[in-house]
């Protein structure tokens, strides 16, 4: 028979002495530790942040970005809402689903991230909406479409209105696009938002 | 108990079955197509009554609002309750021996064995599993030492996996000839004969704590089957970061039907077999 066992499970080596020298040091599996450990410190986000503005590795990358979700504080939320305006697909996206599960930590900073100058970024904003776990996402999804005069961040919100609005917004929704008279892909979303929480 | 008349059974109208049909998959991965509408709204209503919401919508921000998702992950419990059983999604198997192994082995060096973790393994049914058809289907078993470690975070589970006894319902997949080979018949039950038995190291694990598993390294296939569908959002990246972990460069994780890797981290290649598609951790991945 060729299965074999063995016969003890090896002791874990011992952790890295200091998780913020590994973290900017070690190897890759290293680094990935330093950053699991780091998750638990809240002095560590300026470290977890540097790190990952210089880190190529996507499977440390990762693990910065669930250590600064994990810890949740403001200051991690900063953070992550500047990597919205990353050129680097990869690591806006990651910031977008982290910011996405991190719920209500996030709603202060998202409220200023609906207001940003950059469309793009207003945009990205809207995106984290969807998946928040917090009563007052409709309300900002809503409050976004009515004032918002890019057609491309009305239409994102209108996506999120589909699935987490209410018939009380209906209204208001309407309101909202009847000042894109030109957009009829707006009015055509609109509709199919409404047909959905009607 | 009387069933609940059919009047007082909360409404979800097609409208409804729709939004959380798309709430669902976003969370889960799991689709449920117009068929499964029956299937999905006994199951809501079952969860509204049973926390006493008759409003479709209310039950709905309940899922989508609630700080602990507790009740967001009684549903999952309910939408996708399986029981576990020997040879339970087979074609996995049947891409371990035919295609993955096969791939593993051309890179081992004389005397490397070849490691497959089984987790959770629950009840045992799975790691017996893959021991029976490595023995019975991969041409190369006499080749290579194989070592299977098989790990649960419920103690419980471990100690009746470590027994290997199982009913007849359990193993009612399995060819007789294998049973004959590999179990033998007490007080009408099937054990698992010794040398399979110790031949996996059974052991504790909590897979969504990262830094609790690094005595978990030098992998070559996870089986990691209809867990992460159980976790939240965080924990599961937080499992594919320790599966990713464990494997080695060019390891395999072969996920659940329902599980789909891609939507929790992008770390992982989506190989796709004959037989399954898996996912493979790149070659060039620091070990």
């Amino acid at each position: 028979m060729a299965l074999v066992r063995r016969t003890t499970i090896p002791i874990p080596a011992a952790a890295p002495e200091d998780p913020r020298d590994a973290l900017a040091t070690g190897s890759a599996p290293a680094r990935r530790e330093a950053a699991h450990r780091l998750a638990s410190d809240p002095e560590a986000v300026e470290i977890l942040a540097a790190q990952l503005s210089r880190e190529s590795e996507n499977s440390v990358r990762e693990a910065i970005l669930a250590a600064l979700g994990r810890l949740g504080t403001s200051e991690a939320v900063e953070q992550l809402f500047g990597l919205l305006g990353s050129e680097d697909v990869w690591l806006r996206n990651a910031a977008i689903e982290t910011l996405q599960v991190m719920d209500a930590a996030v709603l202060g900073a998202l409220e200023d991230g609906l207001d940003h100058a950059d469309s793009d970024r207003r945009i990205f904003a809207v995106n984290v909406l969807v998946s928040l776990r917090h009563p007052e996402a409709a309300s900002l999804a809503l409050r976004t479409l009515g004032r918002d005069t890019h057609v491309n961040v009305c239409a994102a919100a209108l996506d999120v209105l589909a699935e987490i609005g209410t018939p009380e917004m209906i209204p208001e929704i309407d309101a909202a696009v009847s000042r894109f008279p030109d957009e009829p892909f707006l009015r055509f979303a609109a509709k199919a938002a409404k047909r959905r929480i009607a | 108990m009387s069933a609940l008349p059919a009047s007082r059974e909360p409404e979800v109208t097609e409208s409804d079955f729709t939004r959380f049909r798309d709430f669902f998959y976003r969370k889960t991965g799991i689709m449920f197509g117009d068929n499964k509408r029956y299937f999905v709204d006994k199951r809501l209503q079952e969860r509204m009554l049973a926390i006493g919401q008759t409003a479709f919508r209310d039950y709905f921000n309940t899922l989508r609002f609630q700080a602990s998702g507790e009740e967001f992950q009684a549903l999952v419990n309910l939408m996708t309750v399986n029981e576990t059983y020997f040879y339970r999604e087979e074609y996995q198997f049947h891409c371990l021996v035919r295609s993955i192994l096969p791939e593993i082995a051309r890179t081992k060096r004389r005397g490397e064995p070849v490691r497959i973790w089984s987790v959770p393994c629950s009840t045992g049914e799975e790691p017996y599993s893959i021991a029976f058809q490595l023995l019975d289907n991969w041409a190369d078993v006499d080749h290579y030492d194989v070592e299977i470690v098989a790990s649960d975070i419920d103690t419980h589970v471990i100690e009746q996996a470590k027994r290997g006894f199982y009913g007849e319902r359990s193993v009612q997949h399995v060819p007789r000839a294998t049973l004959d080979r590999f179990t033998r018949r007490v007080r009408g039950a099937y054990e698992v004969i010794p040398d399979i038995r110790d031949s996996i190291a059974f052991t504790r694990v909590n897979l969504s704590d990262p830094l609790s598993t690094r005595q978990f390294r030098d992998f070559d296939v996870v089986f990691c089957r209809n867990l992460l569908i159980y976790f939240d959002d965080a924990s599961r990246r937080d499992a594919a970061q320790t599966i990713y972990d464990a494997l080695n460069p060019g390891g395999f994780v072969c996920l659940g039907h329902s599980e789909s890797m891609s939507r929790i981290s992008s770390l992982f290649a989506i190989r796709k077999f004959a037989e399954a598609i898996v996912y493979q951790k790149p070659f060039d991945a620091e070990s």
